[in-house]
């Protein structure tokens, strides 16, 4: 199976000089199709982001190469990988602004982006030569002609299906690496993505800079065949061809928009039998494939076999990372609106200890884990980590400092198996570039061996190894939470924080767990963990800290804070007032 | 001065026509979540029915207008029932969405050219000139801006009044919520789609006399509201209105000193500006 | 009788076969245009008198009828290209008429170029479309600067007007013939703006054209819409200067469009469907009878990319031998409905002048 899609490529490109010159048109604007729409896949089945404005970037490309041609009179397929600059400078900059934006808004700011590049080719006449265009000569290459004895045709269409070849290579390479895995955990599960250390707004910049340096690509492969710049090449209409392209064909995965491009390459040309409805005819297809396969295309293929992991005979050990001793949470505040979630609460998680944070519903517990793993900011106080103001961080940095939380509703990827979600978590272990995931090189395999013997060491320590293949979503509910500790082991956490992890856990599970957590102290782990389950708090932790109202109440050895007056008087109330809670006796 | 008076004239009719197709268009996102990409079509087919039905029939622009208002609703309950409904309601939905509405749009307005052909069409609406001091606008004009404001308190009152508006706002603010306290979620989509695309067909009719109608004029109206939509934010009916009538004025005021393509650039450029200084529009999403 | 209905059916059969091998192969020519837009329709339902007429006439190269194929290039380069290309190649013509973009015939030259094929474009205005260095394209509309030449004439010396605002669409076309009429007045205009080609809006140009004072405005619009609107906005502000279109858009449908408020607009065209000659009259009579409207310039154009190559074949006698019905096209004076015409070393068209038009009572006429 893994060589099906080669054998497809090498065979096109021995067929490509007999096919007859219209059918080779065809399969070149094909090609260029494929290409443009898997670049606005990027931004679409990798980060969930759809763009209207994917012209913006082809037409730029377009552009540079024909203006650079027309200018300096370079050779124009020199010109052409020159051109892929813009595209990813612009990509860049929309990267830049999709942290501001997103979904809709991103979509329109996509399409504001395309029509202003058109308007502004359309207007600088100097430059452009506005709406006349520039014309431009067709780029042969006499002395490749005779060398190879094909003709312009021929070569064309060769050369677009080596670089469709190529683009789909580097995209593939990508998307299988740290830098795919990102953008998977971005799109499903932002929270988790941060949780681990993903920079949202580095990846995000990755994404469709490389989205855009594609998109100029195939807007300079493009012009030979219209031989003419004009501003039509930032049109809406084109903008819509990638998208649809990319949608019909199947967003997510790799082959997905080359379907996709093939098809609205083709068929409107197929249907000139009826050249009158031909429009209509394809717009009804769209419709019909649209309501049949919303999945796209590619559905219709046979899926690939999941590749099966297994784990390596030698486990690492996972190990916390060296931090300094004491997180130190002072004063600290936080309200929404009128309510007082946090008030002034102040208390210390030291190193190598279990810490529990416990208290009746809505006292501020998962608020308070939020403050300081810097998912919100406090309204007044700080959270320190020895010398470091860490509540002015943002979460993926104080993830990387490590202090790593988990979520109260499970946040896991349920499209991904339980080794793939493990495998996100190791993002932070060692550093990547995107030209290293496209190369492979051994230093990259070696560290990819690293981060999946990591993965793996943490997927064996919650006892998750025998459905290390399955996918997230099929998982039980507990296995689901024990998953969410997998991940956040696989960080290396200096201070692992635990939101109710045995939530909805029976007796047994809750034993599990507790014993897990306690043989991560053994190994040097410091967990803070808030939870109901106030038998297990008990027996598991070292100290405890009981907030009620926002308002810090106890804190001390289990032992003296369950003997508190007002720890008691806050979980069962006053002998008049009996309040009922969902955890078991204290 | 006087220049600057009939400008913002000018621009108070060219905005009302802005606002009341991007009415239509804010109104299914605030609700449906989905952006309709065939709504320039209602639009146009609103102008296509009124030009038939007076030209062809022989009947009153009056009643020509109400028969557009009729048919497009009709013709959009048939698109939510194809193209919208079922589709949305998929996982990844409203993505498919976008397909899916742009293959209808295309379907409608390959089965108009076929139909009719490519021919522009005028159609006269009311004549006759009507002079504010020194301000001149065309009866028509003024004709469509009341008409404009009209609907638009239809709109309020029917939003904030009836039963039908409370659980379409309810439905703006969650489907969930709206499902849990016994709301037809999926009727009221659809009735909120149908509703859209009257109003569209009715702003195609209103402004119909005022530039000539041919098949590919609803794609072109299309980028304008976007513009209005996303400035006034998405979901917001007097985001819509303001925007629309503020877009009008500039537009009109601004032509007295830059180009009319400038214009075109620069309200594109604001518009970029808006999503990032305040991407949430200027309204505040949810429907009020 | 069983037998004998099966005997005459057989004769039938037989005598259709036989016809059928005798029957002449059609002579293919290829026509692409945007079908689906007003000018693009109107210049096919011109070029499928012209094969009507020639057919009905006997055909050409010893009876063979001439067959079009016709295909929609939808003011796309892409689709032109793919067009021309599947009519050279896959449908085996070796001529490709008409065409109104001047941007899709530049794609397309090279592409009929490459096969060694011939190019009559109708109507693209742009210059260097005659200048590829191919020399089997010709193109029959005027230039813009043959234009300018004569529309400047009589704009100076008849017209003559005190302040001129000068209204352009945003293409190429639009943008020329600014800097032209710039050039040509000077000091003299007093206003100019430039539209997008998409605009339906024009109150607010409307609005400042009237307060700059022109007693000529001038507009350079493709379609009827936008010279509709612009002409109407101007008499919605109570604004009657004199009004001119710019030579080759001035059409029935403006009229049509415009209402009351085209009266008295003038242009300059290189046809004019009361032009008295016998070829014309039989011409707009047979076109009115085929579609019930009076020709216009797009109708005699694709009239001509037909009349002329086919009439070309039939004087070459070969459909193959491209260049020698290409001298065949040079060589010759033709009489086409809109007067004589010869083609120029470059293979532009050139006729004896442009005629003056005006819309009176609703219609395009002459204006002598």
């Amino acid at each position: 199976m893994k060589f099906v899609i080669p054998a497809v490529f090498v065979a096109a490109l021995v067929a490509a000089p007999f096919l007859p010159t219209y059918y080779q048109g065809l399969a070149i604007y094909a090609c260029i199709l494929a290409i443009f729409a898997t670049s606005a896949n990027i931004s679409l089945g990798q980060l969930g982001l759809i763009s209207f404005g994917h012209a913006a970037f082809f037409g730029l490309g377009a552009y540079a190469a024909g203006l650079l041609n027309f200018y300096t009179g370079m050779n124009y397929w020199l010109a052409v990988p020159l051109a892929i600059l813009p595209g990813v400078a612009l990509g860049a900059l929309v990267g830049l602004a999709s942290l501001r934006l997103s979904g809709a808004y991103f979509a329109i700011a996509t399409l504001v982006t395309s029509e202003i590049l058109r308007l502004v080719a359309l207007n600088w006449v100097s430059f452009t030569r506005g709406p006349m265009g520039v014309v431009v000569h067709r780029p042969r290459e006499k002395w490749l002609e005779a060398l190879t004895g094909r003709d312009f045709g021929d070569l064309y269409l060769m050369l677009c299906i080596l670089v469709l070849a190529l683009v789909l290579f580097v995209v593939s390479r990508v998307n299988r690496s740290l830098i795919g895995r990102a953008w998977v955990a971005l799109r499903d599960q932002p929270k988790l993505a941060e949780s681990v250390g993903i920079w949202p707004l580095r990846y995000k910049v990755i994404a469709i800079a490389m989205s855009g340096g594609i998109a100029a690509l195939a807007g300079g492969l493009f012009v030979p065949r219209v031989l003419v710049l004009s501003p039509d090449l930032f049109s809406g209409t084109l903008s819509a061809t990638a998208l649809l392209a990319a949608i019909l064909g199947g967003r997510g995965a790799v082959m997905g928009p080359v379907l996709g491009g093939i098809v609205f390459a083709v068929a409107p040309e197929l249907l000139r039998v009826v050249d009158e409805y031909r429009l209509a005819i394809f717009a009804l297809l769209l419709l019909v494939v649209v309501r049949v396969r919303p999945d796209g295309l590619i559905s219709l293929l046979p899926r690939r076999k999941t590749v099966h992991v297994r784990p390596p005979s030698a486990l690492v050990e996972i190990t916390p990372r060296q931090l300094p001793a004491t997180l130190s949470i002072e004063h600290l505040s936080r309200h929404f609106g009128g309510l007082k979630a946090v008030e002034d609460v102040s208390f210390e998680v030291r190193r190598g200890e279990i810490l529990g944070l416990i208290g009746p519903n809505g006292a501020g517990k998962t608020t308070c884990l939020s403050l300081i793993s810097a998912f919100l900011s406090p309204n007044s106080g700080v959270v320190r980590l020895g010398q470091l103001t860490l509540s002015t961080l943002s979460s993926h940095q104080a993830a990387q400092q490590g202090v790593v939380r988990t979520f109260q509703h499970t946040t896991v990827c349920m499209d991904l198996s339980v080794y793939e979600n493990v495998l996100i978590g190791t993002h932070l272990l060692l550093p990547e570039t995107t030209a290293a995931a496209v190369l492979r090189l051994p230093a990259y395999q070696q560290r990819e061996c690293k981060r999946q013997a990591l993965a793996w060491a943490a997927i064996c320590f919650v006892g998750l190894e025998e459905r290390a293949n399955e996918l997230a979503g099929s998982l039980a509910y507990g296995e689901q939470r024990m998953l969410s500790i997998a991940v956040a082991l696989a960080t290396r956490p200096g201070f692992l924080l635990l939101d109710e992890p045995a939530a909805g856990l029976n007796h047994t599970e809750a034993l599990v767990l507790a014993r897990l957590l306690t043989s991560l102290r053994e190994k040097g782990f410091t967990i803070a963990i808030v939870d109901h389950n106030l038998r297990m708090m008990m027996k598991l932790c070292d100290r405890i800290v009981v907030l009620h109202h926002g308002r810090m109440l106890a804190e001390g050895d289990p032992v003296t804070v369950r003997n508190t007056p007002a720890v008691i008087e806050a979980y069962l109330g006053t002998s008049d007032e009996p309040e009922k809670q969902g955890a078991t006796d204290a | 001065m006087e220049l600057l008076l009939q400008q913002i004239a000018n621009g108070l009719s060219l905005g009302m026509a802005y606002a009341l197709v991007a009415l239509g268009l804010t109104l299914v996102f605030g609700v449906l979540h989905v952006v309709n990409f065939a709504h320039g079509e209602f639009y146009m087919l609103g102008a296509l029915v009124t030009v038939l039905v007076v030209k062809s029939l022989g009947l009153p622009y009056i009643v020509a207008l109400l028969v557009a208002i009729v048919l497009v609703s009709a013709v959009a309950w048939v698109m939510d029932i194809v193209a919208v409904s079922p589709v949305a309601r998929k996982p990844g939905g409203d993505q498919i969405v976008l397909v899916s509405t742009y293959a209808a749009g295309l379907i409608i307005v390959e089965t108009v050219l076929a139909a009719i052909g490519p021919t522009p069409i005028a159609v006269s609406g009311f004549s006759g000139i009507v002079h504010f001091g020194s301000v001149v606008l065309t009866m028509h004009r003024v004709f469509m801006f009341a008409a404009g404001i009209v609907m638009i308190c239809g709109l309020y009152m029917l939003f904030a009044r009836t039963n039908f508006g409370r659980s379409l706002r309810a439905v703006a603010q969650s489907d969930y919520a709206a499902k849990v306290v016994g709301i037809d979620v999926e009727r009221i989509k659809t009735l909120t789609f149908v509703l859209a695309g009257g109003i569209a067909g009715l702003a195609g009719g209103l402004i119909a006399p005022i530039i000539t109608f041919n098949a590919t004029m609803g794609l072109h109206a299309g980028i304008h509201a976007f513009v209005v939509v996303v400035i006034g934010s998405m979901g917001s009916i007097p985001g819509a209105v303001v925007c629309g009538l503020s877009l009008g004025m500039i537009e009109s005021v601004l032509s007295i000193f830059l180009g009319q393509h400038v214009a075109a650039t620069l309200i594109y450029s604001l518009l970029l500006v808006t999503l990032f200084v305040r991407p949430q529009g200027l309204f505040q999403g949810a429907l009020r | 009788m069983k037998t004998y209905k099966k005997l005459v059916a057989g004769a039938l059969l037989a005598s259709a076969l036989v016809s059928q091998a005798v029957a002449q192969e059609a002579v293919k020519l290829g026509v692409i245009f945007p079908t689906r837009t007003i000018i693009g329709e109107q210049a096919v339902h011109g070029a499928e008198l012209a094969a009507k007429q020639i057919n009905d006439a006997g055909g050409i190269l010893d009876g063979r009828m001439v067959e079009l194929i016709v295909y929609d290039s939808n003011f796309s380069a892409v689709d032109g290209v793919s067009a021309a290309q599947r009519l050279l190649t896959q449908d085996g013509v070796k001529y490709i008429l008409g065409e109104i973009s001047s941007t899709v015939a530049f794609a397309v030259i090279p592409v009929v170029e490459s096969e060694e094929a011939l190019a009559m474009l109708a109507m693209p205005k742009h210059p260097d479309v005659t200048n590829s260095g191919y020399e089997n394209v010709f193109r029959l509309n005027s230039t813009s600067q043959i234009d300018a030449a004569s529309f400047g004439k009589y704009l100076t010396e008849t017209v003559k007007p005190e302040k001129v605002a000068v209204l352009v669409q945003n293409d190429d076309i639009g943008l020329t013939s600014l800097e032209q009429m710039k050039q040509l007045f000077g000091e003299k205009v007093v206003f100019s703006d430039i539209f997008d080609v998409k605009q339906a809006d024009f109150s607010a140009l409307a609005t400042n054209v009237r307060a700059s004072g022109a007693d000529l405005v001038c507009v350079t619009a493709a379609n009827p819409e936008q010279s509709g609107g612009v002409f109407r906005s101007m008499a919605d502000v109570g604004y009657s200067p004199k009004r001119c279109l710019l030579p080759g858009y001035l059409n029935n449908d403006l009229p049509d469009v415009a209402g009351a408020a085209a009266e008295g607009v003038f242009s300059q065209d290189v046809y004019i469907d009361t032009i008295d000659s016998e070829l014309n009259n039989t011409f707009v009579k047979e076109y009115l009878a085929a579609q019930g409207k009076v020709p216009g310039k797009p109708e005699v154009l694709g009239f001509e990319t037909v009349w002329i190559v086919a009439k070309a074949i039939d004087a070459a006698g070969s459909y193959d031998d491209v260049s020698k019905v290409a001298k065949v096209i040079r060589d010759t004076q033709w009489e086409s409905p809109r007067g004589k015409l010869r083609f120029n070393e470059i293979g532009q068209a050139l006729t004896e002048k442009l005629y003056n038009t005006v819309v009176k009572d609703g219609r395009v006429v002459r204006a002598d």
